[in-house]
């Protein structure tokens, strides 16, 4: 086991750099994921960390050593693809066994290492199945344990999960984390999926457009975005456009319809910025509160405990989404309060 | 790996036996039948005495319009009977399917000697069709289905047919079957929903077909050879006939200058129907 | 009422009857397709001493009159090698020529695809007769087995590279990397993931250029002479020149021989590999 680590790693496919500057941290031992959308480059750096790619530029390093020299086979990564790629005319011990061999283990040691692997992700039995005779399911926790017995420095798995239908997934994130846990290796998992890397990793490093956008724990992350991007992509369902206005210590945001709210200091330059705040920081107004602004209800979804509204505000074009417990159903006008302390501010542009 | 340290050496090195037989076997020869074609029989410079003689001998031209009109009436046998055969293999139940696949790939595998020599019990003097249309009245004598165009076409589509039928079903299968049913469900017949549903769509591919099915009936060989007879040359046979008889050399490089262009020909003009029709359909 | 109910009845059986009517003709056309073959080897075992269809009695004694016939025997390892030899050829060369084209980014790659892929696309008697040219030229005519396999290559390398170039561009490289990543180089890979992935399209693509060089005509006529020929030369010879039923026996052999190739191509990879392009 350990750590990797990418300095400034870029790569260029014709005039689009698919891989900006890229500098990013797995510790030893940790579940780190890289989070981001289709084309943000997650899977190119992974298949750079591989060895699959070569980089224009930046250096990468496993245990603190540079590999960037190191042609794949002797990186000593273990990689599980996106389509399992289990090699179609071996059966899923050979398979599993392939990595060994390579390795020139004895016929012993490669029966009890792959017997045991087998176990450990819950196939024991399936050694002489075809991977055209095993399930979706089946077919990835082999994948996961050829790359597993091998015992790598660093495990890359490429959006393993999401072939799987979605009660698989959930069932295989729960292997997943414990077999991660067990075995001890360094992970790092590639994903478009904010739950799964939330709910999956030690650190998540989202990235956008070949660039990293924000690196942090899945908490931090979550309490404290560090763009509209990532705050967008993480499911802030509130984000205005709005002005930030300084005078002296003090500072106020400005929103559409004259509202203006005032925060301490801190954040941002003045100037234009977008304002965030989480649907479910909204709060209805009761009738002492101070700050309201005035809405009108223009749709609502009931999702059994709790209701989204959207409302029609003069803070914006678009309808602030709120939710609430479901109680009464609500329509018409309403008065919102957004309070400071839940708002977060970026700078916009 | 997109690597670009990967230098193409490797790729020279493994495509160089290949290369060097193909080159030696079929390139060289070929050019230097084209370099004989515009050569006259004494003497070094170019010319196209050799094409002009062609063009006047009966001979050549009666061979070359024939071959037209065999390919063509080809061609057509083949549509017609390779279409329908193609609908019902695209909506037969699995069995039936796989029982009419055999059916017409196995032929194409088959040596054209016995393909041929079937053809000639079956069309021949006293063969099976003129016998039984003699005994049963039809005709008082046989009927000539061999040694003549009509002999060769039967046995040229015979040939083709299966060509025809893989095209058709190629590109059958890309065609959604619940078009069809969209149609059906619109008030359109059976009939009317082929014509303007599965027709429109499968073009591409049957012009593929026609083409690579023409193309080939116009450079086919034994069949002719073994068919028709000397009496009835089409232009491959005639080179056979420059080349063994009539030792005439240069008749025959003219003939396969020709044959050769014809073929490029249409190999071209598959490749840009088939693009035609990945741009129109995807 | 009743009118409505019988013009949808005419209506039906009018449909039915069409749909009789073209079931049949689509049989008459798979008919049509066999009866050459299936008349031949019905015919050949005729216990006449013409070729009589339909065969007035049953007998196998054509068959042997074949097996003893000296020319049947050395036509019939003549073809046998031929094919063996230049599939062989053709299996090795092609393969590596095909990895080449399906993996490997290189300026001239489509030089490369069209030379050795060229004589599929050539007309079969311009190939025959410049080959036999050629050898005239150099005075070799009359080698015999060498020209043949000489010109059989020709049918069998570019098919087998386009068989195997199809298959190895069909597989997906994710399980080249995955070797890759399990510590395998690339020549390790090579044998023990990319060549038994490409297998089974390669056997079969290996069967049907064997079966082509057994069963040509077309080429050999030019190459065939005093010192070697083919079997199906030979019986075309024969054809002409006998009017009893041996050739029709020899025939049924090789109709044999053929089908044993495509049941094998039938199991191995199934017959969809003629129909996907």
């Amino acid at each position: 086991m350990s750590e990797v680590e990418l300095n400034g790693v870029s790569k260029r496919y014709g005039s689009t750099w698919a891989l900006d500057n890229v500098t990013f941290r797995a510790g030893q031992g940790k579940f780190v994921s890289l989070l981001g959308p289709s084309g943000s480059g997650k899977t190119t750096a992974l298949r750079v960390i591989a060895g699959f790619e070569a980089p224009n530029g930046g250096d990468i390093r496993l245990g603190g050593v540079s590999v960037a020299q190191l042609p794949p086979w002797k990186r000593d990564i273990g990689v599980v693809f996106q389509s399992y790629a289990l090699f179609p005319f071996l059966t899923a011990f050979e398979n599993i066994a392939f990595g060994l061999k390579m390795r020139r283990r004895t016929k012993a040691d490669i029966r009890k290492r792959v017997g045991d692997v087998l176990d450990m992700v819950g196939l024991g039995g399936f050694e002489d199945r075809y991977p055209r005779q095993m399930s979706g399911g089946q077919r990835q926790r082999v994948a996961l344990a050829r790359a597993l017995v091998i015992e790598p420095r660093l495990l890359l798995l490429d959006e393993p999960l999401s072939n799987l239908d979605a009660k698989l997934r959930a069932e295989m994130r729960f292997e997943l984390k414990r077999i991660q846990r067990e075995s001890g290796v360094t992970t790092l998992f590639v994903t478009h999926d904010q739950q799964e890397a939330f709910s999956l990793s030690d650190e998540i490093v989202l990235m956008n457009v070949g660039a990293v956008q924000q690196i942090g724990a899945p908490w931090e992350i979550w309490r404290a975005p560090n763009s509209v991007f990532v705050a967008d992509f993480i499911g802030v369902d509130n984000l205005l456009p709005a002005t930030l206005e300084r005078d002296g210590a003090a500072a106020a945001i400005r929103l559409g319809g004259g509202y203006v709210i005032a925060t301490n200091g801190g954040g941002p330059e003045p100037g234009p910025i977008v304002v965030g705040i989480r649907a479910a920081d909204v709060r209805l107004a009761d009738d002492a509160a101070t700050d309201v602004v005035e809405g009108r209800i223009v749709d609502a979804d009931y999702r059994g405990d709790i209701s989204a509204y959207r409302i029609a505000t003069p803070l914006a074009e678009r309808p602030l989404t709120v939710t609430v417990p479901s109680g009464r159903p609500l329509e018409g006008s309403v008065r919102v309060v957004l309070p400071a302390d839940k708002l977060m501010v970026f700078p916009r542009g | 790996m997109d690597d670009p340290r990967r230098p193409a050496t490797a790729a020279w090195l493994l495509s160089t036996p290949a290369l060097v037989l193909t080159a030696l076997f079929a390139l060289m020869p070929s050019f230097h039948l084209l370099v004989a074609a515009f050569l006259p029989v004494n003497g070094s410079t170019p010319t196209m005495t050799n094409f002009e003689a062609l063009l006047d001998s009966k001979l050549a031209m009666q061979a070359f319009w024939r071959t037209l009109r065999v390919a063509t009436a080809t061609t057509v046998l083949t549509i017609i009977a390779g279409y329908p055969l193609a609908l019902v293999l695209r909506k037969a139940k699995p069995r039936l399917a796989a029982i009419i696949l055999v059916l017409v790939i196995f032929p194409l595998m088959v040596s054209v000697v016995v393909r041929v020599y079937g053809w000639l019990v079956i069309l021949g003097p006293s063969g099976i069709v003129n016998k039984s249309l003699i005994d049963l009245g039809v005709i008082a004598k046989p009927l000539a289905l061999i040694h003549n165009e009509i002999g060769i076409v039967i046995g040229e589509t015979q040939l083709l047919l299966p060509y025809m039928v893989l095209s058709l079903v190629a590109v059958l299968q890309k065609v959604d079957p619940y078009l069809e049913e969209a149609a059906l469900s619109l008030g359109a017949n059976p009939i009317v929903t082929f014509l303007r549903v599965v027709l429109p769509i499968s073009l591409p591919g049957l012009m593929s077909g026609i083409l690579l099915v023409f193309s080939l009936a116009m450079t086919a060989f034994a069949t002719p050879l073994l068919i028709g007879g000397p009496r009835v040359p089409l232009m491959t046979t005639l080179l056979y006939t420059y080349v063994f008889t009539s030792f005439n050399w240069a008749g025959a490089a003219a003939v396969a200058v020709v044959l050769v262009i014809l073929a490029l020909a249409f190999v071209t003009a598959q490749r840009l129907v088939t693009e035609a029709g990945l741009k129109r359909h995807g | 009422m009743a009118d409505a109910a019988l013009s949808r009845s005419l209506t039906t059986l009018a449909w039915r009857c069409g749909r009789g009517a073209f079931a049949l003709y689509v049989l008459f056309w798979l008919l049509f397709l066999v009866a050459p073959i299936v008349i031949i080897v019905v015919v050949s075992f005729t216990g006449a001493n013409y070729m009589l269809f339909p065969p007035p009695g049953f007998s196998l004694k054509w068959f042997a009159e074949v097996a003893s016939l000296s020319w049947f025997r050395t036509a019939l390892a003549s073809s046998l090698i031929i094919a063996t030899v230049s599939t062989t050829i053709a299996v090795v060369i092609g393969t590596l020529a095909a990895r080449a084209l399906a993996r490997h980014r290189f300026r001239g790659r489509v030089v490369v695809e069209y030379v050795v892929l060229s004589p599929l696309i050539l007309p079969a008697v311009v190939l025959g007769f410049a080959l036999f040219n050629a050898l005239v030229l150099l005075r070799m005519e009359n080698l015999g087995l060498p020209n043949l396999i000489a010109g059989h290559v020709l049918i069998t390398l570019p098919f087998v590279t386009r068989s195997v170039w199809a298959a190895m561009a069909g597989t997906d490289i994710a399980l080249e990397e995955a070797a890759y990543s399990l510590g395998a180089d690339p020549r390790t890979t090579f044998w023990r993931v990319v060549l038994p992935t490409a297998r089974p399209s390669s056997i079969a693509g290996a069967i049907l250029a064997f079966t082509y060089s057994f069963n040509d005509i077309t080429i050999s006529i030019f190459l065939t002479g005093p010192s070697a020929t083919t079997l199906p030369v030979q019986v075309m010879a024969n054809i002409e020149y006998s009017a009893d039923p041996t050739p029709a026996a020899v025939s049924t052999v090789m109709v044999g021989l053929t089908l044993v190739f495509f049941l094998l191509i039938e199991r191995t990879v199934g017959l969809k590999i003629f129909t996907e392009r």
